[in-house]
Protein backbone atom coordinates (compact mmCIF):
# COMPACT_ATOMS: atom_id res chain seq x y z
CA UNK A 1 0.00 0.00 0.00
CA UNK A 2 2.88 2.32 0.91
CA UNK A 3 4.50 1.54 -2.48
CA UNK A 4 1.29 2.45 -4.32
CA UNK A 5 1.13 5.73 -2.39
CA UNK A 6 4.74 6.51 -3.26
CA UNK A 7 4.07 5.75 -6.94
CA UNK A 8 1.07 8.08 -6.94
CA UNK A 9 3.07 10.89 -5.33
CA UNK A 10 5.91 10.42 -7.84
CA UNK A 11 3.54 10.34 -10.81
CA UNK A 12 1.70 13.47 -9.69
CA UNK A 13 4.99 15.26 -8.99
CA UNK A 14 6.44 14.38 -12.38
CA UNK A 15 3.23 15.45 -14.12
CA UNK A 16 3.02 18.81 -12.38
CA UNK A 17 6.73 19.67 -12.45
CA UNK A 18 6.83 20.88 -16.09
CA UNK A 19 3.62 22.85 -15.57
CA UNK A 20 5.13 24.58 -12.57
CA UNK A 21 8.24 25.46 -14.56
CA UNK A 22 6.13 27.14 -17.28
CA UNK A 23 3.67 28.85 -14.96
CA UNK A 24 3.77 32.60 -14.32
CA UNK A 25 5.35 33.59 -11.03
CA UNK A 26 2.34 34.05 -8.74
CA UNK A 27 1.47 37.14 -6.78
CA UNK A 28 3.82 39.70 -8.21
CA UNK A 29 2.71 42.13 -10.89
CA UNK A 30 5.69 42.86 -13.13
CA UNK A 31 6.40 46.21 -14.78
CA UNK A 32 7.64 46.33 -18.34
CA UNK A 33 8.95 49.58 -19.80
CA UNK A 34 8.32 49.97 -23.53
CA UNK A 35 10.48 52.57 -25.27
CA UNK A 36 9.75 53.20 -28.91
CA UNK A 37 10.89 55.71 -31.48
CA UNK A 38 7.46 56.82 -32.57
CA UNK A 39 3.83 56.40 -31.60
CA UNK A 40 2.62 53.30 -33.38
CA UNK A 41 -0.59 53.75 -35.38
CA UNK A 42 -1.78 50.41 -34.01
CA UNK A 43 -1.45 51.88 -30.51
CA UNK A 44 -3.56 54.88 -31.49
CA UNK A 45 -6.20 52.51 -32.84
CA UNK A 46 -6.10 50.30 -29.77
CA UNK A 47 -6.56 53.18 -27.37
CA UNK A 48 -8.84 55.35 -29.46
CA UNK B 1 3.53 46.59 -31.15
CA UNK B 2 0.20 44.81 -31.05
CA UNK B 3 2.16 41.69 -32.07
CA UNK B 4 4.28 42.14 -28.93
CA UNK B 5 1.23 42.39 -26.70
CA UNK B 6 -0.37 39.43 -28.41
CA UNK B 7 2.84 37.45 -27.88
CA UNK B 8 2.74 38.29 -24.17
CA UNK B 9 -0.91 37.24 -23.88
CA UNK B 10 -0.13 33.89 -25.51
CA UNK B 11 2.53 33.35 -22.86
CA UNK B 12 0.08 34.08 -20.05
CA UNK B 13 1.01 37.70 -19.37
CA UNK B 14 -2.15 39.78 -19.17
CA UNK B 15 -1.90 43.56 -18.88
CA UNK B 16 -3.43 44.79 -15.64
CA UNK B 17 -3.40 41.32 -14.10
CA UNK B 18 0.15 40.03 -13.81
CA UNK B 19 1.95 42.64 -15.91
CA UNK B 20 1.87 46.42 -16.36
CA UNK B 21 3.40 48.02 -19.42
CA UNK B 22 4.66 51.59 -19.15
CA UNK B 23 4.76 53.03 -22.67
CA UNK B 24 7.08 55.81 -23.69
CA UNK B 25 7.07 57.09 -27.28
CA UNK B 26 9.53 59.61 -28.69
CA UNK B 27 7.15 60.39 -31.57
CA UNK B 28 10.05 60.68 -33.97
CA UNK B 29 12.04 63.11 -31.76
CA UNK B 30 15.14 61.13 -30.98
CA UNK B 31 16.43 63.85 -28.61
CA UNK B 32 13.61 62.93 -26.21
CA UNK B 33 14.80 59.34 -25.84
CA UNK B 34 17.38 59.80 -23.02
CA UNK B 35 14.77 61.45 -20.75
CA UNK B 36 12.15 58.81 -21.58
CA UNK B 37 14.63 56.03 -20.83
CA UNK B 38 15.54 57.69 -17.52
CA UNK B 39 11.83 57.84 -16.63
CA UNK B 40 11.52 54.08 -17.08
CA UNK B 41 14.59 53.51 -14.90
CA UNK B 42 13.09 55.72 -12.16
CA UNK B 43 9.89 53.67 -12.35
CA UNK B 44 12.04 50.64 -11.48
CA UNK B 45 10.59 48.51 -14.26
CA UNK B 46 11.63 44.86 -14.29
CA UNK B 47 12.58 44.89 -17.96
CA UNK B 48 12.76 47.49 -20.74
CA UNK B 49 11.74 46.67 -24.31
CA UNK B 50 13.36 49.18 -26.64
CA UNK B 51 13.45 49.57 -30.36
CA UNK B 52 14.54 50.22 -32.97
CA UNK B 53 18.20 51.35 -32.74
CA UNK B 54 18.03 54.81 -31.09
CA UNK B 55 15.69 53.70 -28.26
CA UNK B 56 17.86 50.62 -27.66
CA UNK B 57 20.96 52.83 -27.39
CA UNK B 58 19.12 55.27 -25.08
CA UNK B 59 17.97 52.43 -22.82
CA UNK B 60 21.48 51.00 -22.67
CA UNK B 61 22.87 54.43 -21.75
CA UNK B 62 20.26 54.80 -19.01
CA UNK B 63 20.91 51.52 -17.18
CA UNK B 64 23.46 48.76 -16.94
CA UNK B 65 21.39 46.69 -14.51
CA UNK B 66 17.75 46.56 -15.67
CA UNK B 67 17.39 43.89 -18.41
CA UNK B 68 16.81 45.37 -21.87
CA UNK B 69 15.14 43.52 -24.74
CA UNK B 70 15.94 45.37 -27.94
CA UNK B 71 13.71 45.05 -30.98
CA UNK B 72 15.06 45.66 -34.46
CA UNK B 73 18.30 47.32 -33.34
CA UNK B 74 20.89 47.59 -36.10
CA UNK B 75 24.32 46.05 -35.66
CA UNK B 76 24.26 45.76 -31.82
CA UNK B 77 27.85 44.52 -31.58
CA UNK B 78 29.28 47.40 -33.63
CA UNK B 79 27.24 49.89 -31.63
CA UNK B 80 28.57 48.47 -28.37
CA UNK B 81 25.19 47.32 -27.08
CA UNK B 82 26.46 43.76 -26.63
CA UNK B 83 29.79 41.99 -26.84
CA UNK B 84 28.60 39.19 -29.12
CA UNK B 85 25.37 37.91 -30.62
CA UNK B 86 25.78 34.44 -29.15
CA UNK B 87 26.63 35.62 -25.65
CA UNK B 88 25.56 39.22 -25.10
CA UNK B 89 27.12 39.28 -21.57
CA UNK B 90 25.67 42.60 -20.29
CA UNK B 91 22.04 43.55 -19.59
CA UNK B 92 21.00 43.69 -23.26
CA UNK B 93 19.56 40.96 -25.46
CA UNK B 94 16.77 40.66 -28.03
CA UNK B 95 16.41 41.01 -31.76
CA UNK B 96 18.79 42.59 -34.20
CA UNK B 97 17.73 44.39 -37.37
CA UNK B 98 20.86 43.55 -39.39
CA UNK B 99 20.01 45.17 -42.68
CA UNK B 100 23.46 44.64 -44.01
CA UNK B 101 25.27 45.09 -47.28
CA UNK B 102 23.51 42.10 -48.83
CA UNK B 103 19.99 43.36 -48.05
CA UNK B 104 20.72 46.93 -49.10
CA UNK B 105 22.42 45.63 -52.25
CA UNK B 106 19.29 43.63 -53.09
CA UNK B 107 17.17 46.73 -52.58
CA UNK B 108 19.28 48.73 -55.02
CA UNK B 109 19.21 45.89 -57.55
CA UNK B 110 15.40 45.70 -57.34
CA UNK B 111 15.22 49.44 -57.95
CA UNK B 112 17.47 49.02 -60.99
CA UNK B 113 15.41 46.09 -62.22
CA UNK B 114 12.36 48.36 -62.21
CA UNK B 115 14.15 51.42 -63.58
CA UNK B 116 17.10 50.04 -65.58
CA UNK B 117 18.35 53.47 -66.68
CA UNK B 118 18.67 54.81 -63.15
CA UNK B 119 22.14 56.15 -62.35
CA UNK B 120 21.71 58.91 -59.79
CA UNK B 121 20.11 57.77 -56.54
CA UNK B 122 19.41 59.99 -53.53
CA UNK B 123 19.76 58.32 -50.14
CA UNK B 124 17.69 59.82 -47.35
CA UNK B 125 19.13 59.14 -43.89
CA UNK B 126 18.86 60.44 -40.34
CA UNK B 127 22.40 61.02 -38.98
CA UNK B 128 21.02 61.07 -35.42
CA UNK B 129 20.16 57.39 -35.88
CA UNK B 130 23.29 55.29 -35.29
CA UNK B 131 21.75 52.50 -37.38
CA UNK B 132 21.43 54.85 -40.36
CA UNK B 133 25.07 55.91 -40.03
CA UNK B 134 26.13 52.28 -40.38
CA UNK B 135 23.63 51.68 -43.19
CA UNK B 136 25.05 54.60 -45.21
CA UNK B 137 28.41 52.85 -45.18
CA UNK B 138 26.74 49.71 -46.57
CA UNK B 139 24.78 51.69 -49.15
CA UNK B 140 28.02 53.22 -50.44
CA UNK B 141 29.61 49.79 -50.76
CA UNK B 142 26.53 48.35 -52.49
CA UNK B 143 26.38 51.30 -54.91
CA UNK B 144 29.97 50.74 -56.00
CA UNK B 145 29.13 47.25 -57.23
CA UNK B 146 25.79 48.35 -58.70
CA UNK B 147 27.22 51.19 -60.74
CA UNK B 148 24.95 53.90 -59.32
CA UNK B 149 25.96 57.34 -58.12
CA UNK B 150 24.73 58.35 -54.69
CA UNK B 151 23.68 61.63 -53.22
CA UNK B 152 23.55 61.18 -49.45
CA UNK B 153 21.04 63.56 -47.89
CA UNK B 154 20.61 63.93 -44.17
CA UNK B 155 17.58 64.96 -42.14
CA UNK B 156 17.74 65.02 -38.34
CA UNK B 157 14.18 66.21 -37.99
CA UNK B 158 11.12 67.17 -40.03
CA UNK B 159 12.46 70.74 -40.29
CA UNK B 160 15.29 69.46 -42.50
CA UNK B 161 13.02 67.77 -45.03
CA UNK B 162 12.26 70.80 -47.21
CA UNK B 163 15.99 71.48 -47.62
CA UNK B 164 16.58 67.84 -48.50
CA UNK B 165 13.78 67.90 -51.07
CA UNK B 166 15.24 71.07 -52.62
CA UNK B 167 18.68 69.45 -52.85
CA UNK B 168 17.20 66.39 -54.55
CA UNK B 169 15.36 68.50 -57.09
CA UNK B 170 18.50 70.57 -57.77
CA UNK B 171 20.67 67.50 -58.33
CA UNK B 172 18.04 65.91 -60.56
CA UNK B 173 18.25 62.51 -58.91
CA UNK B 174 16.45 59.68 -60.69
CA UNK B 175 15.45 57.53 -57.72
CA UNK B 176 15.23 57.66 -53.96
CA UNK B 177 16.39 55.22 -51.30
CA UNK B 178 14.92 55.91 -47.84
CA UNK B 179 16.70 54.28 -44.90
CA UNK B 180 14.61 52.82 -42.08
CA UNK B 181 14.25 55.46 -39.37
CA UNK B 182 11.46 56.41 -36.95
CA UNK B 183 11.47 60.09 -37.86
CA UNK B 184 11.46 59.42 -41.60
CA UNK B 185 8.68 56.87 -41.22
CA UNK B 186 6.64 59.33 -39.18
CA UNK B 187 6.84 61.76 -42.11
CA UNK B 188 6.35 59.12 -44.80
CA UNK B 189 3.38 60.94 -46.34
CA UNK B 190 5.48 64.07 -47.00
CA UNK B 191 8.27 61.99 -48.49
CA UNK B 192 5.87 59.99 -50.68
CA UNK B 193 4.19 63.21 -51.80
CA UNK B 194 7.53 64.73 -52.80
CA UNK B 195 8.53 61.55 -54.67
CA UNK B 196 5.20 61.51 -56.53
CA UNK B 197 5.40 65.19 -57.53
CA UNK B 198 8.97 64.75 -58.77
CA UNK B 199 8.26 61.38 -60.41
CA UNK B 200 10.87 59.58 -58.31
CA UNK B 201 10.69 55.81 -57.89
CA UNK B 202 11.56 55.00 -54.28
CA UNK B 203 12.89 52.03 -52.31
CA UNK B 204 12.23 51.83 -48.56
CA UNK B 205 13.19 49.66 -45.62
CA UNK B 206 9.72 49.63 -44.09
CA UNK B 207 6.42 48.55 -45.63
CA UNK B 208 4.45 51.36 -43.95
CA UNK B 209 6.20 53.81 -46.25
CA UNK B 210 5.01 51.88 -49.30
CA UNK B 211 1.49 51.82 -47.91
CA UNK B 212 1.82 55.63 -47.75
CA UNK B 213 2.72 55.83 -51.46
CA UNK B 214 6.36 54.73 -51.79
CA UNK B 215 7.12 52.42 -54.70
CA UNK B 216 8.58 49.38 -52.95
CA UNK B 217 10.16 48.15 -49.72
CA UNK B 218 12.47 45.32 -48.88
CA UNK B 219 13.49 44.42 -45.34
CA UNK B 220 12.91 42.21 -42.31
CA UNK B 221 9.36 41.42 -41.26
CA UNK B 222 8.89 43.59 -38.20
CA UNK B 223 5.75 41.93 -36.86
CA UNK B 224 7.56 38.61 -36.39
CA UNK B 225 10.29 40.35 -34.41
CA UNK B 226 7.87 42.08 -32.05
CA UNK B 227 6.19 38.76 -31.33
CA UNK B 228 9.59 37.19 -30.63
CA UNK B 229 10.41 40.03 -28.23
CA UNK B 230 7.61 38.79 -25.98
CA UNK B 231 9.38 35.46 -25.56
CA UNK B 232 12.50 37.25 -24.31
CA UNK B 233 10.44 39.22 -21.78
CA UNK B 234 8.77 35.98 -20.65
CA UNK B 235 12.11 34.27 -20.07
CA UNK B 236 13.59 37.23 -18.20
CA UNK B 237 10.57 37.60 -15.92
CA UNK B 238 10.91 33.92 -15.12
CA UNK B 239 14.49 34.41 -14.03
CA UNK B 240 16.67 34.12 -17.13
CA UNK B 241 19.61 36.50 -17.42
CA UNK B 242 19.85 38.64 -20.59
CA UNK B 243 23.53 37.75 -20.81
CA UNK B 244 22.57 34.10 -21.36
CA UNK B 245 19.97 34.74 -24.07
CA UNK B 246 21.53 34.82 -27.56
CA UNK B 247 20.49 37.63 -29.88
CA UNK B 248 18.34 36.59 -32.82
CA UNK B 249 18.75 37.99 -36.30
CA UNK B 250 15.86 38.40 -38.73
CA UNK B 251 15.08 35.31 -40.75
CA UNK B 252 12.13 36.52 -42.81
CA UNK B 253 12.27 39.39 -45.27
CA UNK B 254 9.42 40.86 -47.26
CA UNK B 255 9.12 42.67 -50.55
CA UNK B 256 6.13 45.00 -50.86
CA UNK B 257 5.32 46.75 -54.14
CA UNK B 258 2.82 49.56 -54.66
CA UNK B 259 1.48 49.10 -58.20
CA UNK B 260 -0.70 52.19 -57.88
CA UNK B 261 2.45 54.25 -57.40
CA UNK B 262 4.20 52.42 -60.24
CA UNK B 263 1.30 53.26 -62.55
CA UNK B 264 1.34 56.92 -61.49
CA UNK B 265 5.08 57.04 -62.28
CA UNK B 266 4.52 55.36 -65.65
CA UNK B 267 6.62 52.36 -64.63
CA UNK B 268 6.08 48.71 -65.47
CA UNK B 269 7.29 46.54 -62.62
CA UNK B 270 8.93 43.47 -64.19
CA UNK B 271 7.22 40.12 -63.72
CA UNK B 272 10.43 38.77 -62.14
CA UNK B 273 9.87 41.16 -59.23
CA UNK B 274 6.12 40.75 -58.99
CA UNK B 275 6.43 36.99 -58.47
CA UNK B 276 8.87 37.61 -55.61
CA UNK B 277 6.63 40.17 -53.89
CA UNK B 278 5.07 39.21 -50.57
CA UNK B 279 2.42 41.86 -51.03
CA UNK B 280 1.28 43.94 -53.96
CA UNK B 281 -0.71 47.07 -53.25
CA UNK B 282 -3.13 47.63 -56.13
Amino acid sequence: MRRIGLAVVLTVSLTLAPLAADAQPTGKVYRVGYLFGRLCHCFRRFHA
Amino acid sequence: MEAFRQGLRELGWVEGQNIIIDYRFAEGRLDRLPDLADELVRLKVDVIVAGPTPPAVAARNATRTIPIVMTNAAEPVELGLVTSLARPRGNVTGLAWSVNLEIIGKGIEMLKETVPKVRRVAVLANPANPGNVLAVRDVKAAARSSGVQLQILEARGPGDLDGVFAAMAKERVEALLVLADSMLTLHRARIADFAAKNRLPSMHGLREEVEAGGLMSYGPTLVANFRRAATYVDKILKGAKPADLPIEQPTTFELVINLKTAKALGLTVPQSLLVRADEIIQ
